[in-house]
């Protein structure tokens, strides 16, 4: 068998170790763009499930979720996370429908939270809280004093709220909403997203 | 001793700026191919720092701003941090990407010849190989 028989051979050997050599820099190239950035907020119980939320509620007892984040921007993300305490009445966020129309509470932030997750990376705390709050019997009204979010005391005097007779509570609504640092604009903006809980204060 | 609320939340906006600044950083260092968990980790100290001024502002100005000045504290020479992983990064990516390229380059080149040289052997001595 001649040299020329080898040819063939001799050129596939040469081009697989020049490729292998490129590899590295033939990754960082040839990478399959990702078409989908977004992130995941929500609330866990102390079992890291969805199932055994904090509902009926008693004053001065403590209780705990674990807020979690996961960044799937594509790059490190700043969040800042707005604790919002509402009654059936006052305003509400929202995250479904058009962009233009979800909006976050117009309520006062209670307690700030600022994150910073990698891309790709979850971020989690628990959050700890109790209200104490007392029962007018004339109004039949619920009046909140105050609450603790993980051990700050916050003024919620001039709160108050009604029996709901159709979902028999008296309703409390605890609301984490997601804001997102815009580097262009040097700005926090509504994430489009909050996670909430519905309460019942009991009174008895 | 701070007594102004106003001057407690000017050392809060402070505080803000150099965050967002310090952010900006990073993002640049991530673009560029640095591992940025120390720069987060000192990111995240000094975010938690800055949400405690702004929580006791409304009721102790003092800790408010003694927050705030740890915060920004916590941020001291970050940027130039940020920018000499940026830069170091950068760096190497273009070495490992030179090294990648050129190294095949130097394949085929060296098969090139290894093959012009077995080729010549082969001729003048009419051989097989």
């Amino acid at each position: 068998m001649g040299l020329q028989n080898y040819r063939v051979l001799f050129m596939a050997v040469t081009g697989i170790l020049a490729l292998l050599v490129a590899s590295p820099a033939l990754s960082r190239l040839l990478v399959y763009p990702r078409t989908e950035f977004f992130t995941e907020l929500s609330l866990l119980d102390l079992n890291h499930r969805a199932e055994n939320y904090p509902y009926n509620i008693t004053r001065g007892l403590n209780y705990s979720v674990f807020l979690e984040i996961a960044n799937h921007l594509g790059y490190t993300a700043y969040y800042l996370v707005e604790v919002k305490f509402r009654n059936q009445t006052q305003s509400a966020p929202t995250s479904f429908g058009p962009l233009a129309n979800r909006t976050p509470s117009s309520l006062p932030s209670l307690y700030n939270i600022t994150v910073f997750v990698a891309d790709e990376e979850v971020w989690e705390r628990e959050v700890v809280f109790s209200f104490n709050y007392g029962f007018n019997e004339t109004l039949l009204k619920v009046e909140f004093f105050n609450m603790t979010l993980n051990g700050v005391e916050r003024d919620l005097r001039g709160l108050s709220t009604a029996w709901n007779a159709s979902s028999n509570r008296f309703y409390g609504n605890l609301v984490f909403e997601l804001w997102l640092f815009n580097a262009s604009s040097s700005a926090f903006q509504y994430h489009e997203r909050f996670v909430d809980l519905k309460l019942n204060m009991t009174v008895s | 001793m701070v007594n102004s609320e106003n001057e407690a939340a000017a050392k809060i906006t402070e505080a803000e700026n150099a965050l967002n600044s310090a952010y900006e950083a990073v993002l640049q260092a991530e673009k560029a191919g640095a591992n940025i968990t120390d720069l987060l980790s000192n990111l995240t100290e000094a975010g938690d720092l800055l949400s405690e001024a702004k929580l006791v502002l409304s009721t102790n100005e003092s800790a408010a701003v003694d927050f705030a000045v740890e915060s920004q504290a916590k941020l001291n020479g970050f940027s130039a941090k940020a920018d000499a992983l940026a830069l170091a990064a950068t760096q190497q990516r273009y070495w490992d990407f030179m090294v990648n390229i050129e190294g095949s380059v130097a394949v085929v080149c060296g098969g090139l010849i290894v093959w012009t040289v077995l080729k010549r052997k082969y001729e003048k001595t009419g051989s097989e190989v």
